[in-house]
């Protein structure tokens, strides 16, 4: 288990208080935990 | 993602501390643009990640003094590639800066994390050898100064010992008018890493310097001080030779998937002359201009 970090941010104008694991992506975040999936993963390595 | 432990040092001591303490089971975490790459697909497996962006005295910034520029090791491309000081002394850096990734990539990519990546493609990398960049270190063992053709190793690989991470990277501020470029070549415009990457320069001094990457396992640096590559009045044999010369130490991989060996030499011959010409070109605009 990932140790968790707590964040705030402020979300197409709304702040948020989290409380994430160290190792998710700002991307996973917003589609799987805040539900905004309109921002899209890309090639994802770099090439 | 895998996991690992995630630290947040404020200070640069702490950082050492973390890098001496852990060695190579941490990883510096800058822009992350390379690393989270790395996290994803495996290939890093650091037990620590250590983010350096809220070390206040890595705070980003490019600033003047002593006889040169220096470009902090938080400092990311889009910056790099917009700085009237980095423009003004040091255009073939701007220019490769802007052309690293896409924007999104710029706004994040750090310069230092593009050297220490140590990617042979790195395009930084050719301007920061021409301009004969320092890299500044900082270690438990005290700050230690690295010539930028004294860094890369191999792709992956610098000379950093362990517990050792870049503070900045410094630019004498060129003594002659110069005029250089940085050219590459990509297999489709915008967001690729390139099959060539390439800058030279020409100083009113007559010195000629090129250096090239994406075409062996580390980025080289070759210096004409005869005069002859600068002065188009001399006889193309000889200006072909010393050319010639620089582009043998090219060794390109079978292996890559960019581009073939053949295509890679071949077009390091065409961009190479095309940097020159365009080199002396500029420093001719530079005269002209006063």
């Amino acid at each position: 288990m990932a140790d968790m970090l707590p964040i705030e941010l402020n979300v197409n104008g709304r702040r948020r208080a989290l409380d994430v694991p160290v190792n998710l992506t700002l991307l996973d975040m917003l589609r799987d935990q805040l539900g905004l999936t309109g921002t899209k993963e890309c090639c994802d390595v770099g090439e | 993602m895998q996991t690992f432990a995630y630290r947040r040092p404020a200070t640069l001591a702490e950082a050492v501390a973390l890098l001496d303490a852990h060695g190579s089971d941490a990883r510096l975490l800058a822009g992350g643009t390379d690393l989270v790459i790395g996290l994803r697909s495996g290939s890093e497996k650091p037990t620590v990640v250590i983010d350096i962006k809220r070390i206040a005295d890595l705070s980003p910034g490019i600033r003047e003094g002593a006889g040169r520029v220096t470009i902090g090791a938080t400092t990311v491309m889009a910056e790099v590639a917009a700085n009237s000081l980095v423009k003004r002394y040091f255009p073939a850096l701007a220019e490769a800066a802007a052309v690293v990734g896409s924007v999104q990539i710029r706004n994040r990519a750090t310069l230092a994390g593009n050297i220490c990546n140590a990617s042979a493609a790195a395009d930084t990398a050719p301007p920061l050898l021409v301009y004969g960049a320092t890299v500044v270190a900082v270690g438990s063992a005290g700050t230690r100064r690295i010539p930028i053709t004294e860094f890369f190793v191999e792709s992956g690989v610098t000379t950093l010992g362990r517990g050792e991470l870049v503070i900045g990277i410094e630019l004498p501020i060129p003594s002659h008018r110069t005029g250089a470029v940085h050219l590459r070549r990509t297999r489709r415009r915008g967001h690729d890493l390139a099959s060539v990457t390439l800058c030279c320069s020409v100083d009113e001094g007559g010195v000629t310097r090129l250096a090239y990457g994406s075409v062996g396992p580390r980025p080289l640096l070759f210096v004409d001080e005869t005069g002859t590559l600068a002065d188009t009045g001399k006889p193309e044999d000889a200006r072909h030779q010393i050319l010639e010369g620089m582009f043998a130490g090219a060794s390109p991989s079978k292996r890559s998937m960019r581009a073939s060996p053949e295509y890679r030499l071949a077009m390091l011959r065409v961009l190479g002359w095309r940097a020159l010409q365009t080199a002396i070109d500029r420093l001719a605009e530079e005269r002209t201009n006063g």
